[in-house]
């Protein structure tokens, strides 16, 4: 990992079309400004996990599974 | 499905298909590997007042140009899970809907901050339809 401090008003690109700003810092937290092609999501990281665990286990389900789990549910 | 689900990137083309006669389930099975497929619910059906937000990428990457589909082009899809509780917990994602074109044939996985969704909605008990 690319370990960088900056400060704010200072910029960071990533490859030819990824710009990370630092736009203001208060106490303990940093506000990002973040320019990407809008074909690049860009997500808070902790959300992202959650939702990648989520879809990962969904993916297991198999037609059994739910039609035992929906017994009545329908 | 441009940029797939996420976690399954290279994944981008899906057919969305029926459970079962009757069923309020859906399957959006991926054309590209076979043993890739998700089960889907429309929210509403269970909550009426789910609302989603779309961020101006959301709405260029499902095709929706400038809001000449409205809101009436788009469905929101919740991928379903099952817990491993006893007994079954059967659960939406509603925090990281699939949202359908329907029109353009496009889907995209958003994931909506501006409510605080869980991930893991229990589904309650649906009323099956009688399909005359």
């Amino acid at each position: 990992m690319l370990i960088l401090t900056r400060r704010v008003g200072e910029s960071i690109t990533i490859g030819d079309h990824i710009k990370v700003y630092v736009i203001d810092i208060k106490g303990r937290q940093v506000r990002l400004g973040i320019k990407a092609p809008s074909d690049t999501t860009v997500y808070r990281q902790e959300i992202y996990q959650k939702i990648l665990e989520e879809n990962r286990l969904a993916a297991q389900i198999g037609v059994g599974s739910i039609r035992e789990a929906t017994e009545g549910k329908e | 499905m441009p940029t797939g689900i996420i976690g399954f990137p290279d994944d981008k083309r899906y057919i969305l298909l029926e459970h079962k006669k009757g069923s309020s389930f859906l399957w959006f099975q991926s054309v590209d590997n076979g043993s890739l497929a998700f089960v889907l619910i429309d929210p509403f059906l269970f909550k009426p007042d789910y609302e989603i937000q779309l961020n101006p990428d959301d709405i260029l990457g499902l095709g929706l140009e400038n809001g000449s589909e409205g809101i009436e082009g788009v469905q929101p899809l919740a991928i379903v899970n099952i817990l491993k509780t006893e007994p079954r917990e059967i659960t939406a994602n509603l925090l990281g809907p699939i949202v359908l074109n329907l029109r353009k044939k496009l889907a995209r996985q958003i994931i909506l901050h501006h409510k605080r969704y869980s991930h893991r909605f229990p589904i309650p008990q649906v009323k099956e339809e009688k399909v005359p």
